[in-house]
Protein backbone atom coordinates (compact mmCIF):
# COMPACT_ATOMS: atom_id res chain seq x y z
CA UNK A 1 0.00 0.00 0.00
CA UNK A 2 1.90 3.18 -1.41
CA UNK A 3 0.98 5.64 1.94
CA UNK A 4 3.35 8.12 0.28
CA UNK A 5 1.00 8.47 -2.75
CA UNK A 6 -1.80 8.49 -0.06
CA UNK A 7 -1.50 10.74 2.52
CA UNK A 8 -0.74 13.76 -0.33
CA UNK A 9 -4.47 13.17 -0.77
CA UNK A 10 -5.14 14.24 3.16
CA UNK A 11 -8.21 13.08 4.66
CA UNK A 12 -11.82 13.92 4.22
CA UNK A 13 -12.45 17.36 5.91
CA UNK A 14 -13.50 17.11 9.13
CA UNK A 15 -12.11 13.50 9.94
CA UNK A 16 -9.01 15.02 12.10
CA UNK A 17 -10.68 17.15 14.61
CA UNK A 18 -13.47 14.25 14.92
CA UNK A 19 -10.23 12.20 15.79
CA UNK A 20 -9.47 14.42 18.24
CA UNK A 21 -12.47 14.59 19.95
CA UNK A 22 -12.57 10.84 19.98
CA UNK A 23 -8.69 10.61 21.51
CA UNK A 24 -9.78 13.04 23.90
CA UNK A 25 -12.42 10.69 24.98
CA UNK A 26 -10.62 7.95 25.33
CA UNK A 27 -7.99 9.48 27.13
CA UNK A 28 -9.55 11.16 29.64
CA UNK A 29 -10.16 9.24 32.07
CA UNK A 30 -6.76 7.70 32.30
CA UNK A 31 -5.71 11.21 32.62
CA UNK A 32 -7.34 12.10 35.45
CA UNK A 33 -6.64 9.11 37.51
CA UNK A 34 -3.08 9.65 37.00
CA UNK A 35 -3.27 13.31 37.97
CA UNK A 36 -5.19 12.20 41.00
CA UNK A 37 -3.20 9.93 42.10
CA UNK A 38 -0.51 12.84 42.50
CA UNK A 39 -2.22 14.68 44.58
CA UNK A 40 -1.16 15.19 48.48
CA UNK A 41 -4.69 15.37 50.07
CA UNK A 42 -5.50 12.67 52.08
CA UNK A 43 -9.30 12.63 50.18
CA UNK A 44 -10.38 12.20 46.88
CA UNK A 45 -10.33 15.27 45.63
CA UNK A 46 -9.81 17.61 42.33
CA UNK A 47 -8.32 19.88 41.61
CA UNK A 48 -5.07 19.14 42.95
CA UNK A 49 -4.05 20.47 46.81
CA UNK A 50 -0.46 19.95 46.02
CA UNK A 51 1.95 17.38 44.21
CA UNK A 52 2.78 14.22 46.26
CA UNK A 53 3.94 10.44 45.57
CA UNK A 54 3.20 9.09 49.11
CA UNK A 55 -0.14 7.59 48.20
CA UNK A 56 1.39 5.71 45.08
CA UNK A 57 4.05 4.74 47.28
CA UNK A 58 1.78 3.80 50.20
CA UNK A 59 -0.40 1.33 47.92
CA UNK A 60 2.89 0.01 45.88
CA UNK A 61 4.22 -0.86 49.55
CA UNK A 62 0.50 -2.17 50.88
CA UNK A 63 0.51 -5.71 51.31
CA UNK A 64 -3.00 -5.42 49.36
CA UNK A 65 -1.21 -4.75 46.65
CA UNK A 66 1.80 -7.24 46.57
CA UNK A 67 -0.25 -10.20 47.97
CA UNK A 68 -3.23 -9.89 45.01
CA UNK A 69 -0.39 -8.63 42.38
CA UNK A 70 1.20 -12.22 42.57
CA UNK A 71 -2.16 -13.98 42.40
CA UNK A 72 -3.31 -11.99 39.18
CA UNK A 73 0.01 -12.05 38.00
CA UNK A 74 0.16 -16.02 38.62
CA UNK A 75 -3.63 -16.17 37.23
CA UNK A 76 -2.85 -13.83 34.04
CA UNK A 77 0.52 -15.99 33.37
CA UNK A 78 -1.40 -19.84 33.76
CA UNK A 79 -4.56 -18.29 31.83
CA UNK A 80 -2.94 -17.41 28.52
CA UNK A 81 -0.88 -19.81 28.73
CA UNK A 82 -3.81 -22.03 28.50
CA UNK A 83 -6.04 -20.28 26.43
CA UNK A 84 -2.65 -20.07 23.68
CA UNK A 85 -2.43 -24.47 23.81
CA UNK A 86 -6.10 -24.67 23.27
CA UNK A 87 -6.51 -21.87 20.75
CA UNK A 88 -3.88 -22.17 18.52
CA UNK A 89 -4.54 -25.33 17.20
CA UNK A 90 -8.07 -24.64 16.54
CA UNK A 91 -6.94 -21.39 14.66
CA UNK A 92 -5.17 -23.80 12.81
CA UNK A 93 -7.70 -25.80 12.33
CA UNK A 94 -10.38 -23.06 11.60
CA UNK A 95 -8.38 -21.12 8.85
CA UNK A 96 -7.34 -24.59 6.45
CA UNK A 97 -9.96 -27.20 7.04
CA UNK A 98 -13.24 -25.87 5.73
CA UNK A 99 -15.62 -27.83 8.24
CA UNK A 100 -19.32 -27.44 8.73
CA UNK A 101 -19.67 -25.22 11.38
CA UNK A 102 -16.68 -23.39 10.99
CA UNK A 103 -18.06 -19.61 11.58
CA UNK A 104 -20.18 -21.26 14.07
CA UNK A 105 -17.02 -22.27 16.60
CA UNK A 106 -14.88 -18.76 15.48
CA UNK A 107 -18.55 -16.84 16.75
CA UNK A 108 -18.51 -18.91 19.98
CA UNK A 109 -14.90 -18.59 20.43
CA UNK A 110 -14.83 -14.56 20.01
CA UNK A 111 -17.94 -14.35 22.14
CA UNK A 112 -16.47 -14.00 25.45
CA UNK A 113 -15.05 -11.26 24.35
CA UNK A 114 -18.90 -9.47 24.10
CA UNK A 115 -20.29 -10.82 27.09
CA UNK A 116 -20.08 -9.24 30.48
CA UNK A 117 -17.75 -11.09 32.76
CA UNK A 118 -20.26 -10.99 35.28
CA UNK A 119 -22.30 -13.37 33.04
CA UNK A 120 -19.56 -15.31 32.64
CA UNK A 121 -18.59 -15.59 35.78
CA UNK A 122 -22.24 -15.85 37.13
CA UNK A 123 -22.92 -18.82 34.94
CA UNK A 124 -19.70 -20.68 35.96
CA UNK A 125 -20.16 -20.07 39.69
CA UNK A 126 -23.87 -21.62 39.43
CA UNK A 127 -22.52 -24.33 37.12
CA UNK A 128 -19.73 -25.07 39.79
CA UNK A 129 -22.37 -25.31 42.22
CA UNK A 130 -24.52 -27.83 40.86
CA UNK A 131 -21.78 -30.00 39.64
CA UNK A 132 -20.48 -29.47 43.22
CA UNK A 133 -16.72 -28.71 42.12
CA UNK A 134 -14.14 -25.96 41.35
CA UNK A 135 -15.90 -23.48 43.13
CA UNK A 136 -13.69 -21.37 45.04
CA UNK A 137 -10.53 -22.57 44.03
CA UNK A 138 -8.02 -21.78 41.37
CA UNK A 139 -8.55 -24.40 38.80
CA UNK A 140 -12.01 -22.58 39.17
CA UNK A 141 -10.87 -19.14 38.67
CA UNK A 142 -8.39 -19.86 35.83
CA UNK A 143 -11.07 -21.90 33.73
CA UNK A 144 -13.05 -18.88 33.45
CA UNK A 145 -10.24 -16.64 32.79
CA UNK A 146 -9.10 -19.01 29.80
CA UNK A 147 -12.49 -18.61 28.33
CA UNK A 148 -12.19 -14.76 28.33
CA UNK A 149 -8.96 -14.35 27.35
CA UNK A 150 -9.43 -16.93 24.72
CA UNK A 151 -11.06 -14.30 21.57
CA UNK A 152 -7.41 -12.36 21.86
CA UNK A 153 -5.19 -15.47 20.99
CA UNK A 154 -8.13 -16.67 18.22
CA UNK A 155 -8.01 -13.48 16.74
CA UNK A 156 -4.49 -12.50 16.33
CA UNK A 157 -3.64 -16.47 15.25
CA UNK A 158 -6.47 -16.95 13.01
CA UNK A 159 -5.06 -13.15 11.68
CA UNK A 160 -1.44 -14.29 11.23
CA UNK A 161 -2.66 -17.65 9.57
CA UNK A 162 -5.01 -16.26 7.32
CA UNK A 163 -1.82 -13.93 5.83
CA UNK A 164 0.51 -16.32 6.19
CA UNK A 165 1.33 -17.41 2.30
CA UNK A 166 0.68 -21.20 2.58
CA UNK A 167 2.81 -21.77 0.05
CA UNK A 168 6.00 -22.11 1.91
CA UNK A 169 4.56 -24.76 3.75
CA UNK A 170 3.53 -26.87 1.15
CA UNK A 171 7.00 -26.54 -0.51
CA UNK A 172 8.79 -27.62 2.78
CA UNK A 173 5.76 -30.66 2.39
CA UNK A 174 7.37 -31.19 -0.92
CA UNK A 175 10.70 -31.11 -0.22
CA UNK A 176 9.69 -34.03 2.58
CA UNK A 177 8.59 -33.27 5.15
CA UNK A 178 5.46 -34.18 6.53
CA UNK A 179 2.91 -32.01 8.60
CA UNK A 180 3.68 -31.70 11.87
CA UNK A 181 7.74 -31.17 10.49
CA UNK A 182 6.36 -28.57 8.11
CA UNK A 183 4.50 -26.60 10.81
CA UNK A 184 7.10 -26.63 13.13
CA UNK A 185 9.76 -25.96 10.92
CA UNK A 186 8.22 -23.50 8.69
CA UNK A 187 4.98 -21.84 9.87
CA UNK A 188 5.51 -21.46 13.43
CA UNK A 189 8.65 -19.38 13.03
CA UNK A 190 6.93 -17.26 10.97
CA UNK A 191 3.55 -16.46 13.03
CA UNK A 192 5.77 -16.16 16.48
CA UNK A 193 5.45 -12.38 16.33
CA UNK A 194 1.49 -12.48 16.34
CA UNK A 195 1.39 -15.30 18.87
CA UNK A 196 3.56 -13.60 21.22
CA UNK A 197 1.19 -10.73 20.62
CA UNK A 198 -1.98 -12.75 21.01
CA UNK A 199 -0.91 -14.01 24.07
CA UNK A 200 0.17 -10.77 25.18
CA UNK A 201 -3.17 -9.34 25.05
CA UNK A 202 -4.88 -12.42 26.58
CA UNK A 203 -2.10 -11.93 29.27
CA UNK A 204 -3.07 -8.00 30.24
CA UNK A 205 -6.17 -8.63 29.81
CA UNK A 206 -6.86 -11.39 32.06
CA UNK A 207 -4.59 -9.39 34.53
CA UNK A 208 -7.03 -6.40 34.51
CA UNK A 209 -9.78 -8.77 34.73
CA UNK A 210 -12.59 -7.85 37.54
CA UNK A 211 -15.77 -8.66 36.81
CA UNK A 212 -15.22 -12.76 36.35
CA UNK A 213 -13.07 -12.39 39.83
CA UNK A 214 -15.43 -10.97 41.74
CA UNK A 215 -17.86 -14.38 41.46
CA UNK A 216 -15.02 -16.85 41.39
CA UNK A 217 -12.38 -15.63 43.47
CA UNK A 218 -11.18 -17.83 46.32
CA UNK A 219 -12.08 -16.63 49.98
CA UNK A 220 -8.52 -16.18 51.21
CA UNK A 221 -6.84 -14.18 48.57
CA UNK A 222 -8.47 -11.78 46.06
CA UNK A 223 -7.12 -10.83 42.40
CA UNK A 224 -5.45 -7.51 41.77
CA UNK A 225 -8.70 -5.57 40.29
CA UNK A 226 -11.44 -7.10 43.17
CA UNK A 227 -8.96 -6.08 46.13
CA UNK A 228 -9.47 -2.48 43.81
CA UNK A 229 -12.99 -2.62 44.09
CA UNK A 230 -13.82 -3.41 47.12
CA UNK A 231 -11.44 -0.49 48.50
CA UNK A 232 -13.52 1.52 45.76
CA UNK A 233 -16.73 0.54 47.12
CA UNK A 234 -15.97 0.79 50.77
CA UNK A 235 -14.09 4.24 51.32
CA UNK A 236 -13.06 7.06 49.52
CA UNK A 237 -8.92 6.30 49.99
CA UNK A 238 -7.23 8.29 47.84
CA UNK A 239 -4.99 4.84 47.53
CA UNK A 240 -7.65 3.57 44.79
CA UNK A 241 -6.76 6.70 42.43
CA UNK A 242 -2.90 5.31 43.36
CA UNK A 243 -4.13 1.58 42.11
CA UNK A 244 -5.87 2.77 39.21
CA UNK A 245 -3.00 5.02 37.67
CA UNK A 246 -0.06 1.55 38.36
CA UNK A 247 -2.50 -0.38 36.47
CA UNK A 248 -2.71 2.61 33.87
CA UNK A 249 1.07 2.32 33.65
CA UNK A 250 1.09 -1.13 33.65
CA UNK A 251 -1.20 -1.63 30.27
CA UNK A 252 0.36 1.84 28.33
CA UNK A 253 3.81 0.48 28.53
CA UNK A 254 3.13 -2.96 27.73
CA UNK A 255 1.24 -1.98 24.68
CA UNK A 256 4.25 0.34 23.90
CA UNK A 257 6.68 -2.70 23.89
CA UNK A 258 3.97 -4.95 21.79
CA UNK A 259 3.71 -1.91 19.37
CA UNK A 260 7.77 -2.00 19.35
CA UNK A 261 7.38 -5.42 17.77
CA UNK A 262 4.48 -5.89 16.05
CA UNK A 263 1.91 -4.07 14.07
CA UNK A 264 -1.06 -3.68 16.26
CA UNK A 265 -3.28 -1.97 13.58
CA UNK A 266 -3.33 -5.48 11.72
CA UNK A 267 -4.40 -6.81 14.52
CA UNK A 268 -8.02 -8.02 13.52
CA UNK A 269 -7.03 -8.06 9.91
CA UNK A 270 -7.65 -11.48 9.39
CA UNK A 271 -10.65 -11.96 10.94
CA UNK A 272 -13.86 -11.75 8.99
CA UNK A 273 -17.65 -12.70 10.14
CA UNK B 1 -7.74 -20.30 -0.52
CA UNK B 2 -7.64 -23.47 1.68
CA UNK B 3 -5.30 -25.61 -0.64
CA UNK B 4 -4.93 -28.38 1.90
CA UNK B 5 -8.14 -29.28 2.00
CA UNK B 6 -7.64 -33.36 1.63
CA UNK B 7 -5.85 -33.02 4.92
CA UNK B 8 -9.27 -33.24 6.59
CA UNK B 9 -7.98 -34.83 9.84
CA UNK B 10 -6.26 -31.30 10.84
CA UNK B 11 -9.44 -30.58 11.77
CA UNK B 12 -9.00 -32.42 15.24
CA UNK B 13 -7.00 -29.63 16.27
CA UNK B 14 -10.41 -27.89 16.85
CA UNK B 15 -11.66 -30.87 19.11
CA UNK B 16 -9.63 -30.10 22.39
CA UNK B 17 -10.76 -26.45 22.53
CA UNK B 18 -13.89 -27.14 21.64
CA UNK B 19 -14.56 -29.87 24.70
CA UNK B 20 -13.54 -27.33 26.74
CA UNK B 21 -15.48 -24.56 25.85
CA UNK B 22 -18.50 -26.66 25.67
CA UNK B 23 -17.64 -28.08 29.39
CA UNK B 24 -17.32 -24.53 30.77
CA UNK B 25 -18.94 -22.05 28.67
CA UNK B 26 -21.75 -23.51 26.75
CA UNK B 27 -23.25 -25.93 29.48
CA UNK B 28 -22.84 -23.02 32.27
CA UNK B 29 -24.53 -20.56 30.34
CA UNK B 30 -27.31 -23.23 29.66
CA UNK B 31 -27.53 -23.85 32.67
CA UNK B 32 -28.36 -20.38 33.81
CA UNK B 33 -30.60 -20.16 31.15
CA UNK B 34 -32.68 -23.34 32.14
CA UNK B 35 -33.15 -21.53 35.49
CA UNK B 36 -35.05 -18.99 33.57
CA UNK B 37 -37.91 -21.73 32.99
CA UNK B 38 -37.93 -23.00 36.50
CA UNK B 39 -40.09 -21.42 38.96
CA UNK B 40 -38.82 -18.84 41.29
CA UNK B 41 -37.20 -19.93 44.69
CA UNK B 42 -35.64 -17.88 46.80
CA UNK B 43 -31.89 -18.60 47.51
CA UNK B 44 -31.81 -21.56 45.11
CA UNK B 45 -29.30 -21.89 41.90
CA UNK B 46 -30.54 -26.32 41.45
CA UNK B 47 -32.24 -26.73 38.65
CA UNK B 48 -35.19 -28.70 38.90
CA UNK B 49 -36.95 -30.41 36.19
CA UNK B 50 -40.15 -28.02 36.08
CA UNK B 51 -41.25 -25.81 33.61
CA UNK B 52 -42.69 -22.18 33.47
CA UNK B 53 -42.91 -19.16 31.85
CA UNK B 54 -44.35 -17.01 35.02
CA UNK B 55 -40.72 -15.52 34.79
CA UNK B 56 -41.21 -14.06 31.46
CA UNK B 57 -45.29 -13.23 32.10
CA UNK B 58 -43.47 -11.52 35.28
CA UNK B 59 -41.63 -9.24 33.05
CA UNK B 60 -43.99 -7.77 30.26
CA UNK B 61 -46.53 -7.20 33.12
CA UNK B 62 -44.47 -4.80 35.35
CA UNK B 63 -44.19 -1.27 33.03
CA UNK B 64 -40.91 -0.88 35.41
CA UNK B 65 -39.24 -3.82 33.84
CA UNK B 66 -40.80 -3.03 30.23
CA UNK B 67 -39.35 0.36 30.16
CA UNK B 68 -35.78 -0.74 31.40
CA UNK B 69 -36.11 -2.77 27.80
CA UNK B 70 -36.55 0.65 25.84
CA UNK B 71 -34.26 1.88 27.59
CA UNK B 72 -31.68 -0.33 27.44
CA UNK B 73 -32.25 -0.21 23.65
CA UNK B 74 -32.37 3.30 23.30
CA UNK B 75 -29.01 4.40 25.09
CA UNK B 76 -27.40 1.58 23.48
CA UNK B 77 -28.04 3.18 20.26
CA UNK B 78 -27.58 6.24 20.89
CA UNK B 79 -24.18 4.79 22.08
CA UNK B 80 -23.40 2.99 19.09
CA UNK B 81 -24.51 5.66 16.80
CA UNK B 82 -22.20 8.49 18.27
CA UNK B 83 -18.99 5.50 18.37
CA UNK B 84 -19.69 5.08 14.62
CA UNK B 85 -19.78 8.82 14.10
CA UNK B 86 -16.55 9.76 16.11
CA UNK B 87 -15.07 6.65 15.77
CA UNK B 88 -14.57 6.05 11.95
CA UNK B 89 -12.21 8.60 11.58
CA UNK B 90 -9.96 7.27 13.95
CA UNK B 91 -10.38 4.05 12.36
CA UNK B 92 -9.19 5.26 9.26
CA UNK B 93 -6.91 7.81 9.97
CA UNK B 94 -4.86 4.75 12.13
CA UNK B 95 -4.93 2.58 8.04
CA UNK B 96 -4.28 5.52 6.38
CA UNK B 97 -1.98 7.87 7.73
CA UNK B 98 1.53 8.03 6.43
CA UNK B 99 3.45 8.82 10.09
CA UNK B 100 4.35 5.83 12.21
CA UNK B 101 3.87 7.70 15.55
CA UNK B 102 0.59 9.14 14.56
CA UNK B 103 -0.47 5.57 13.86
CA UNK B 104 1.40 3.99 17.06
CA UNK B 105 -0.04 6.68 19.29
CA UNK B 106 -3.88 5.95 18.15
CA UNK B 107 -3.53 2.54 18.21
CA UNK B 108 -1.90 2.41 21.37
CA UNK B 109 -4.63 4.79 23.20
CA UNK B 110 -7.06 2.51 21.50
CA UNK B 111 -5.68 -0.30 22.96
CA UNK B 112 -4.86 0.57 26.18
CA UNK B 113 -8.33 1.87 26.56
CA UNK B 114 -9.79 -1.63 25.96
CA UNK B 115 -7.13 -2.86 28.64
CA UNK B 116 -7.16 -0.51 31.50
CA UNK B 117 -10.13 -2.08 33.80
CA UNK B 118 -13.64 -0.84 33.83
CA UNK B 119 -13.34 0.24 37.25
CA UNK B 120 -10.78 2.38 36.99
CA UNK B 121 -11.87 4.03 33.62
CA UNK B 122 -15.56 4.66 35.57
CA UNK B 123 -13.28 6.02 38.46
CA UNK B 124 -11.85 9.00 36.21
CA UNK B 125 -15.09 10.03 34.76
CA UNK B 126 -16.16 10.14 38.18
CA UNK B 127 -13.79 12.60 38.81
CA UNK B 128 -14.40 14.69 35.47
CA UNK B 129 -18.45 14.51 35.01
CA UNK B 130 -18.85 14.93 38.87
CA UNK B 131 -21.17 18.09 40.49
CA UNK B 132 -17.50 19.31 41.89
CA UNK B 133 -15.53 17.43 39.00
CA UNK B 134 -12.78 18.54 36.57
CA UNK B 135 -15.60 20.42 33.74
CA UNK B 136 -18.15 21.89 36.17
CA UNK B 137 -15.26 22.55 38.72
CA UNK B 138 -13.24 24.64 36.40
CA UNK B 139 -16.57 26.40 34.27
CA UNK B 140 -17.59 27.47 38.29
CA UNK B 141 -14.26 28.88 38.85
CA UNK B 142 -13.95 31.02 35.27
CA UNK B 143 -17.72 32.10 35.94
CA UNK B 144 -19.04 30.50 33.07
CA UNK B 145 -21.94 28.96 34.64
CA UNK B 146 -23.41 29.75 38.37
CA UNK B 147 -24.47 26.14 39.35
CA UNK B 148 -22.82 23.09 38.19
CA UNK B 149 -24.62 21.16 34.83
CA UNK B 150 -25.94 17.66 35.42
CA UNK B 151 -23.28 15.85 33.42
CA UNK B 152 -23.89 12.56 35.63
CA UNK B 153 -26.70 10.66 37.40
CA UNK B 154 -28.96 10.53 33.69
CA UNK B 155 -28.94 9.46 29.97
CA UNK B 156 -25.78 11.48 29.39
CA UNK B 157 -23.69 10.08 31.65
CA UNK B 158 -24.25 6.78 30.60
CA UNK B 159 -24.22 7.52 27.02
CA UNK B 160 -20.63 9.08 27.66
CA UNK B 161 -19.33 5.86 29.43
CA UNK B 162 -20.80 3.68 27.10
CA UNK B 163 -18.95 5.41 24.15
CA UNK B 164 -15.77 4.93 26.08
CA UNK B 165 -16.64 1.11 26.49
CA UNK B 166 -17.24 0.12 23.20
CA UNK B 167 -15.29 2.61 21.04
CA UNK B 168 -12.37 0.95 21.04
CA UNK B 169 -14.03 -2.32 19.67
CA UNK B 170 -15.66 -0.37 17.06
CA UNK B 171 -12.57 0.84 16.09
CA UNK B 172 -10.57 -2.46 15.59
CA UNK B 173 -12.11 -4.04 12.99
CA UNK B 174 -13.06 -0.87 10.94
CA UNK B 175 -8.94 -0.48 10.74
CA UNK B 176 -8.13 -4.27 9.03
CA UNK B 177 -11.37 -3.66 6.61
CA UNK B 178 -9.74 0.16 5.44
CA UNK B 179 -6.44 -0.89 5.39
CA UNK B 180 -7.44 -3.44 2.68
CA UNK B 181 -9.27 -0.68 0.20
CA UNK B 182 -6.95 -0.01 -2.02
CA UNK B 183 -5.56 3.40 -1.97
CA UNK B 184 -5.80 3.16 -6.05
CA UNK B 185 -9.88 3.69 -6.11
CA UNK B 186 -9.08 6.68 -4.61
CA UNK B 187 -6.91 7.89 -6.74
CA UNK B 188 -9.18 6.59 -9.84
CA UNK B 189 -12.20 8.46 -8.09
CA UNK B 190 -10.53 12.07 -7.88
CA UNK B 191 -9.07 11.56 -11.96
CA UNK B 192 -12.94 11.26 -12.46
CA UNK B 193 -13.99 14.20 -11.04
CA UNK B 194 -14.38 14.35 -7.28
CA UNK B 195 -13.42 16.32 -4.53
CA UNK B 196 -12.11 14.40 -1.33
CA UNK B 197 -15.49 13.49 0.01
CA UNK B 198 -17.45 12.89 -2.44
CA UNK B 199 -14.43 9.94 -3.35
CA UNK B 200 -14.61 9.28 0.45
CA UNK B 201 -18.51 8.47 -0.08
CA UNK B 202 -18.75 7.21 -3.30
CA UNK B 203 -15.75 4.93 -2.75
CA UNK B 204 -14.61 4.41 0.28
CA UNK B 205 -17.49 3.91 2.79
CA UNK B 206 -19.54 1.99 0.46
CA UNK B 207 -16.74 -0.45 0.86
CA UNK B 208 -15.97 -0.25 4.17
CA UNK B 209 -19.36 -1.30 5.16
CA UNK B 210 -18.79 -4.78 6.52
CA UNK B 211 -16.30 -3.16 9.29
CA UNK B 212 -19.27 -1.14 10.35
CA UNK B 213 -20.92 -3.72 10.78
CA UNK B 214 -18.57 -5.94 12.44
CA UNK B 215 -18.06 -3.00 14.52
CA UNK B 216 -21.61 -1.94 15.24
CA UNK B 217 -22.33 -5.64 16.37
CA UNK B 218 -19.23 -5.78 18.68
CA UNK B 219 -19.82 -1.96 19.88
CA UNK B 220 -23.82 -2.68 20.06
CA UNK B 221 -23.48 -6.02 22.29
CA UNK B 222 -20.88 -4.95 24.85
CA UNK B 223 -23.24 -1.58 25.47
CA UNK B 224 -26.32 -3.62 25.84
CA UNK B 225 -25.21 -6.20 28.08
CA UNK B 226 -22.91 -3.19 30.60
CA UNK B 227 -24.34 -3.12 34.16
CA UNK B 228 -21.14 -1.11 35.87
CA UNK B 229 -21.45 2.04 33.92
CA UNK B 230 -25.52 2.76 33.81
CA UNK B 231 -25.29 1.67 37.61
CA UNK B 232 -22.31 3.96 38.77
CA UNK B 233 -22.73 6.50 36.22
CA UNK B 234 -26.50 6.90 36.09
CA UNK B 235 -27.88 6.70 38.95
CA UNK B 236 -31.26 5.15 39.42
CA UNK B 237 -33.75 6.99 37.25
CA UNK B 238 -32.75 4.96 33.61
CA UNK B 239 -32.56 2.00 34.52
CA UNK B 240 -31.37 -0.40 31.77
CA UNK B 241 -32.27 -4.24 32.01
CA UNK B 242 -28.74 -5.50 33.43
CA UNK B 243 -29.67 -3.57 36.40
CA UNK B 244 -32.35 -5.78 37.08
CA UNK B 245 -30.97 -9.06 36.17
CA UNK B 246 -28.45 -8.02 38.84
CA UNK B 247 -30.75 -6.93 41.09
CA UNK B 248 -32.91 -10.01 40.92
CA UNK B 249 -30.04 -12.47 41.75
CA UNK B 250 -27.88 -10.29 44.05
CA UNK B 251 -30.86 -8.18 46.25
CA UNK B 252 -33.89 -10.80 46.03
CA UNK B 253 -31.57 -13.77 45.88
CA UNK B 254 -34.31 -15.08 42.81
CA UNK B 255 -32.04 -16.64 39.96
CA UNK B 256 -34.59 -17.83 38.24
CA UNK B 257 -36.08 -14.32 37.41
CA UNK B 258 -32.64 -13.21 36.62
CA UNK B 259 -32.14 -15.78 34.44
CA UNK B 260 -35.35 -14.91 32.67
CA UNK B 261 -34.39 -11.27 32.31
CA UNK B 262 -31.03 -12.55 31.11
CA UNK B 263 -32.75 -14.09 28.05
CA UNK B 264 -34.93 -11.31 27.44
CA UNK B 265 -31.70 -9.06 27.02
CA UNK B 266 -29.90 -11.77 25.16
CA UNK B 267 -32.62 -12.39 22.99
CA UNK B 268 -33.00 -8.69 22.16
CA UNK B 269 -29.27 -8.43 21.14
CA UNK B 270 -29.26 -11.05 19.14
CA UNK B 271 -32.55 -9.74 17.16
CA UNK B 272 -30.24 -6.59 15.61
CA UNK B 273 -27.31 -8.84 15.18
CA UNK B 274 -29.80 -11.01 13.16
CA UNK B 275 -31.01 -8.03 11.66
CA UNK B 276 -27.99 -6.13 11.02
CA UNK B 277 -26.26 -9.52 9.22
CA UNK B 278 -29.71 -9.91 6.99
CA UNK B 279 -28.86 -6.19 5.92
CA UNK B 280 -25.36 -7.06 5.19
CA UNK B 281 -26.28 -10.00 3.42
CA UNK B 282 -29.50 -9.34 2.00
CA UNK B 283 -28.99 -5.60 0.84
CA UNK B 284 -25.77 -4.79 0.84
CA UNK B 285 -24.29 -7.69 -1.35
CA UNK B 286 -27.11 -6.67 -3.70
CA UNK B 287 -26.28 -3.01 -3.84
CA UNK B 288 -22.55 -3.69 -4.52
CA UNK B 289 -22.95 -6.16 -7.74
CA UNK B 290 -25.95 -4.08 -9.48
CA UNK B 291 -22.94 -1.27 -10.49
Amino acid sequence: MNKQRYYREGYPRGFRLIAVIASALLIAPAVVVVLTSFNSASYLSFPLKGFSVRWITAYLTSTLFTQSFTLSLLLAAAASIGALLLGIPASIALVRVRFPGRDLLQALLVAPLMIPGAVIGLALYAYYINIGALMRSFPGLLVGHIIIAMPFVVITVVGALSNFNIDIENAARILGANAIQAFFKVTLPNIYPSIMVGGFLAFIYSFGQFSISLYLSTPDLDPLPVALYSTLRFSHDPRVAAAGAVAIAIVVSSMLIVNRFTNLDKWFAGFRF
Amino acid sequence: MIRMLRENRTVVLALPVLVFFTFFFIVPIFTLLALAFNPKELGSIAIKPVLTLENFKLFFSYPVYRQSLINSLWLTSAATAICLLIGYPVAYMIARTASKRVQAFLVILVFSSMQIDLTVRIFGYLTILGDNGLINGSLIRAGVISRPLPLMYNSFGVIVGLVNLSLPFLILPLIGIIESISPDLLNVARLLGCNRWKGFMKVELPLSVPGIITGVLFAFAISMSSYLIPVLLGGWGRAVLPVYVYQQISNQGLWQRGAAFAIVLLLTNLMVVFALIRYYSRVYTKRMLAV
